[in-house]
Formats: structure tokens, sequence, C-alpha cells
């Protein structure tokens, strides 16, 4: 049996964009995203086969993004632990113009939150997913998600308020990562 | 009154949108396929595959009821180790000819047997791995192409790596649509938790 990436590309050729997006909103840039796409693509691939129902690739090819995105964070962990090192700087450096500056200040913010709560409130407040949704992509029961979400939006409440009292101090820890 | 980062969010909704790559792109820098990907590659639980090729081709009247050979597979072992093992094994039963090829990849392995001796179509596999013993048992007529005995040896090995969630009649089910598929006709497929037996007919 030969392999080929067909099956999988026909599936997700209508939700290609939003996928991308998601993608690109989690990660810290989106050059970043679009590398988190590449490599989730790269899975999906290899783990079709377990998809049971294609009604439910969507919520199955989020969920791929989702893995990676965690395996992609614990990985920027251990690298800060093994080298001493912060988190690299974004790549993409269009994030970073004035222009941007609104776009920036928002990644930098999601930046603060963990993964589970950056998902779910990317999820939530960009995409537009139900809490039901969500706990699907996720794979986790909606009082998680229900957490998840309130939590997210206590630490960007403090983020903010921090922000609105030193933005100084708080722009340059955020450029940091 | 709105959240503080609402305005944030809607620019990054904007940003983010801003450039985005084709799927004919992301499909570019991906690698090209492998030339030939077995199916149960794609099962990264496997703990073990089976895979018996008979070949060559065989006259039914050459066949002779013997009997069954036990083999015992332990995948800690190194690809070599496990060739040799069984090469032995094979010796001890009177199949002295017959071929062995393990592959090992990651948690994956492929064993291969091939011979010209009809009778090693009665087989019983006893793999321990993962602190598990599995037992497979098989009976692959002479008559079989080299395909289908793959069929066979693959169906076998869906069975030993299903996931948790499945029963024992759902996986019996894939495996009886897998081995017709196959072109087989008359065979008997008995799935218990660790154990899975195959009997083909024609």
């Amino acid at each position: 049996m030969s392999f080929s990436w067909d099956p999988l590309f026909e599936l997700l050729e209508p939700i290609s964009a939003d996928v991308q997006l998601f993608a690109r909103r989690i990660a810290r840039s989106n050059s970043d995203g679009d590398d988190l796409f590449q490599e989730a693509v790269l899975r999906a691939g290899a783990k079709l086969e377990t998809l049971r129902e294609r009604d439910r690739f969507r919520s199955w090819m989020y969920s791929v993004v989702v893995s990676v995105h965690r395996t992609r964070c614990r990985r920027a962990f251990w690298r800060r632990m093994v080298s001493n090192e912060g988190v690299p700087e974004p790549s993409d450096d269009t994030l970073w113009t004035a222009d941007h500056a609104s776009a920036r200040r928002a990644h930098a913010a999601l930046a603060t939150l963990a993964a589970p709560q950056r998902e779910a409130i990317v999820l939530f407040e960009l995409h537009g997913y139900s809490l039901e949704e969500i706990a699907e992509i996720q794979h986790a029961s909606l009082s998680s998600v229900k957490s998840r979400l309130m939590r997210g939006r206590d630490r960007l409440r403090r983020y903010y308020t921090e922000l609105s009292s030193s933005p100084t101090q708080i722009a340059e820890e955020a450029a940091r990562g | 009154m709105a959240d503080p980062w609402t305005t944030d969010l809607a620019a990054l909704d904007t940003h983010s949108r801003s450039g985005l790559r084709s799927l004919a792109q992301a499909r570019a820098a991906l690698p090209e396929p492998e030339p030939k990907m077995r199916f149960f590659k794609a099962h990264p639980a496997l703990a073990a595959l089976i895979v018996i090729a008979l070949l060559g081709l065989f006259t039914p009247v050459a066949y002779a009821i013997v009997d069954r050979v036990f083999l015992s597979v332990d995948v800690s072992k190194s690809e070599t180790e496990i060739e040799q093992d069984l090469r032995d094994q094979l010796a001890a039963a009177g199949h002295g000819s017959a071929t062995v090829k393990a592959t090992k990849t990651d948690h994956e392995y492929a064993i291969e047997i091939s011979s010209d001796n009809p009778d090693l179509g009665k087989v019983s596999f006893q793999i321990a791995a993962g602190g598990k013993t599995y037992n497979v048992n098989l009976d692959i007529p002479p008559t079989l192409t080299q395909d289908q005995g793959m069929a066979v040896g693959e169906a076998a090995s869906q069975a030993l790596q299903r996931p948790n969630h499945e029963t024992d009649a759902a996986v019996q089910q894939q495996l009886e649509t897998a081995l017709r598929a196959a072109g087989l006709t008359d065979f008997t497929v008995v799935i218990r938790e660790l154990e899975v037996t195959i009997v083909v007919r024609k």
C-alpha cells in the first residue's frame, strides 16, 4: 500500500485557512504559526488512519494542532532549561513594527497564558467555537474548558492592568518573552 | 464594558490573516511520500507486527498436514537476535530453509518469514511485548498468493494493536472485511483479548 497525501488534503482543503489562522494565533508570530501548521499537517498525514469519522475531521485536525502546539511548548521549555537562554525572539519581523503594535500586544498577552488557556481563549474569542467544541478539540471536560477560559481571562486582565500601570516594563518583558 | 484585550485580539485577528500560505505551498514543503508504507506503520501504539509471506507456487497435492510450528518472539531483542532466534526455532521444527527478516523502527517490528515449504502455513506465534504476551495462530493454505499472505499477517497485526476501546466483535468485523478485500472467501477469525486466530481455507 503506497502512502499518499491526497486523502488528507482533500479533507483539509475546505478548512485549511481556519486551521492555519488558529496555528498563527496560538503561536508567537505568524511565521512560528506557519511552522506549527506545517508540522501539524505532517503529523496529521501520519495519523489520518486513526480518524474514525470523516465528519469530525475539523475538530480532529484542530486537535492535532493542539497536540503539536503542546509538544513545541514543552520543547521550548526544555530548550530554556538546558541552554539557560530565553525564548527565541519571534522570527516574524513584521510583527514588531509600530503598525502592528496592537497585534503584538495581543501576542505578548496570550504568551503569558498556559498553552491550554491560550488555545481555549483563541478558539472561543477569535474562532467562535462553543465550549463543547473546544472540549472536543482539547480532549478535555467541559468544566476544564470553562476553567481555562476563566483563568485565562483573569491572567489577561492582570496583564493589561499591569501594562497600564507600567507600560514600558511590561513591553520589555513581553519582547523578551 | 468590553474587555481591555478586545481591540488587541481584533488586531491579531487581522494581522494573522496577512500573507496566509496556500495549501499548495504547505503541500510543496512536505516530504515526498515513502514509496511503500505498510498498513501498520501508521499505528504508533504497535507492539509487534507479523507478516507471513509464502513465496513460490505450490500444488495442493504437495500439501501435507504436519504439526503446527510454534514460534516465540521477544520484541525487546534486536533485529539480528530476533532473526537468529526465529531461524533456530524454525530449523528445530524442520524448516531450516525458511528465511526470516525482522525490521525494527521505534516501537514497531515487522517480522517476515518466507518459505517454499507449504507446511509452514500453520504457525503459532507467542509474542512478548510491553509486559504482555500475545498469541497469534495462523493457518494459511499453500495456495495463497504472497499478497494474500501479507494481508493475513497485517490483519493479525491490526488485531494486536487495536485501540483499547474497540470490542473483539468490532475488530473481528474489520479483519474479515480486510481479508475479503484481499480476495479470500473462506476463513475464520477469532479474537480474544490477547489472542488472535485466523484460519484461511481459500
